[in-house]
């Protein structure tokens, strides 16, 4: 969760690349457009592909760093997990065919491939999912996203709320921070028991939500002065418009998708690693 | 002995209840997130991040829960959790549902052992059936990336080779102590929270 402290604490990079120079719209079509193609197929070697080519725009774009944190702390550790459950002789139901052996404490156990494909695939699916969620989240600035969201009909309210948490995140933790070393300088031990840590837990956050509650107050009486419930059209300081660079990346998106749906109705869901689709 | 005269004391909010529960609805959802945060900085033996949902829904009534938990989990997905991961949203709803179906029932005593059978009946396995749901269909289950509960899925998968009771029961040993735990925490807040912050009737 450290990692999306620091991540959810920062805005976006603000790079002068093409990737930031992208309108929001296809960045955000990219990737809802990279994970729903990664699900279709069942691949990890193409979902790896999607998985590079992301991080290395995402290097491009100078957003590397915490993209790599966030793939390192969820999804190496989901890997090595899901793997060494699934793929070993621990009950994964469709384990039948068996691809080597390996020696855990003197014993020789069978690894399967069905299971070894299960627990590698799946948490890179995920992987191309956050990375390239945060490259379009990290390259965006809020008056873009705020645009973006804006020339996507995302009503006004929804839009306020959206831009309004990643605010509040920062803030109340900033403000959770000082509470909790407020409580220790007043004797809050963290070296307890598990119930005293959730007591410690109780003693952290209801100061936070007290605080975060009475805000509230004063916010929606700024938001009414500001005309925000107001019945006129909302103006914006940056509007969003589609350039060359932008019609450029959506036709090698679409170009991308004619390929892959070629590859798909010729060789199939798992066109390099050949695995085998398995559920109930 | 002199006649005490009763003041009636009446909060005057200088705002709507529409513009209060725009603003409440982002604080749930960042207090969701920094909820997770502060578990995870004090070691608590629990998620943490649905209690903002449960506190939503006692305050402000099952939408504005139900917003708060679902816009929470729609930027975990869209930041940090990756797209799929905002079906989760409507785990959120479920707790927000769970938690309204409590307070309407009058289960908010947590000195009753009722509540409190009620509390871990739904909380510890009715809604466990539901994410075990999302977690097969969407993330394909598997173990969680948690000690305990993976354990408990490598045992259960062992012993009984059920890929669908394993899922379930090691979703049942995290929420069976997270979710009473939250809602605990969210009755008491929401107990000592100003008098003009309460939307629900």
């Amino acid at each position: 969760m450290s990692a999306g402290i620091s991540l959810l604490k920062r805005t976006a990079v603000e790079a002068d690349t093409i990737f930031q120079r992208l309108d929001g719209r296809v960045k955000f079509l990219y990737f809802i457009w990279a994970t729903v193609i990664v699900y279709i197929f069942y691949d990890p070697y193409l979902t790896l592909a999607f998985l590079v080519v992301t991080l290395a725009m995402a290097a491009y774009a100078k957003v590397l760093k915490p993209i790599a944190m966030t793939l390192l702390i969820i999804i190496v550790p989901w890997i090595a997990l899901g793997v060494l459950i699934l793929s070993l002789p621990f009950g994964f139901p469709w384990n039948k065919t068996v691809i080597g052996y390996i020696n855990i404490l003197g014993w020789r156990l069978p690894v399967y491939l069905e299971g070894l494909g299960w627990g590698i695939t799946w948490p890179l699916r995920i992987s191309v999912a956050i990375s390239s969620a945060l490259f379009f989240y990290l390259t965006t600035n809020q008056a873009k996203l705020v645009a973006t969201l804006f020339k996507m009909k995302v009503p006004f309210k929804a839009i306020y709320m959206i831009i309004a948490t990643f605010q509040f995140i920062p803030l109340l933790f900033d403000e959770a921070n000082t509470i909790i070393q407020a409580q220790i300088s007043r004797g809050l031990r963290t070296d307890v028991g598990v119930l005293q840590r959730i007591k410690n837990y109780l003693a952290v956050v209801i100061p936070l939500t007290i605080s975060a509650l009475n805000k509230v107050q004063t916010r929606a009486i700024t938001l009414e002065s500001r005309g925000f419930s107001a019945p006129v059209k909302k103006t914006f300081l940056y509007e969003a418009k589609l350039g060359v660079a932008d019609w450029i990346f959506l036709g090698l998106m679409a170009a991308a998708t004619v390929f892959l749906a070629w590859v798909y109705v010729t060789i199939g869901y798992s066109p390099i690693a050949h695995l085998e689709w398995i559920w109930a | 002995m002199a006649e005490t005269k009763e003041i009636e004391m009446k909060e005057i909010s200088p705002t709507g209840k529409a513009i209060i529960a725009v603003v409440l609805i982002p604080t749930i959802a960042a207090l969701n997130y920094v909820g997770g945060v502060i578990v995870e900085a004090l070691k608590a033996p629990i998620w943490g991040d649905t209690w903002g949902t449960m506190l939503g829904t006692l305050i402000g009534g099952f939408w504005v829960g139900a917003a708060g938990g679902f816009l929470y989990n729609i930027i975990m997905a869209f930041t940090m959790w990756g797209l799929p991961n905002w079906v989760w949203g409507f785990a959120n709803v479920a707790v927000a549902a769970i938690t309204y179906f409590l307070m309407k029932m009058g289960l908010t005593d947590l000195k009753s052992p009722k509540t409190w059978a009620a509390v871990i009946g739904l909380f510890g396995f009715v809604y466990p059936a539901f994410t075990t749901a999302i977690a097969i269909g969407v993330f394909g289950g598997g173990p969680l990336w948690k000690p305990i509960p993976a354990a408990v899925y490598a045992a259960v998968l062992k012993s009984t080779g059920n890929f669908y009771l394993a899922n379930y029961l090691q979703n049942v040993s995290t929420e069976i102590i997270d979710k009473p735990i939250s809602y605990a925490i969210a009755v008491i807040i929401a107990s000592r929270i100003p008098k003009r912050f309460i939307l629900a009737k």
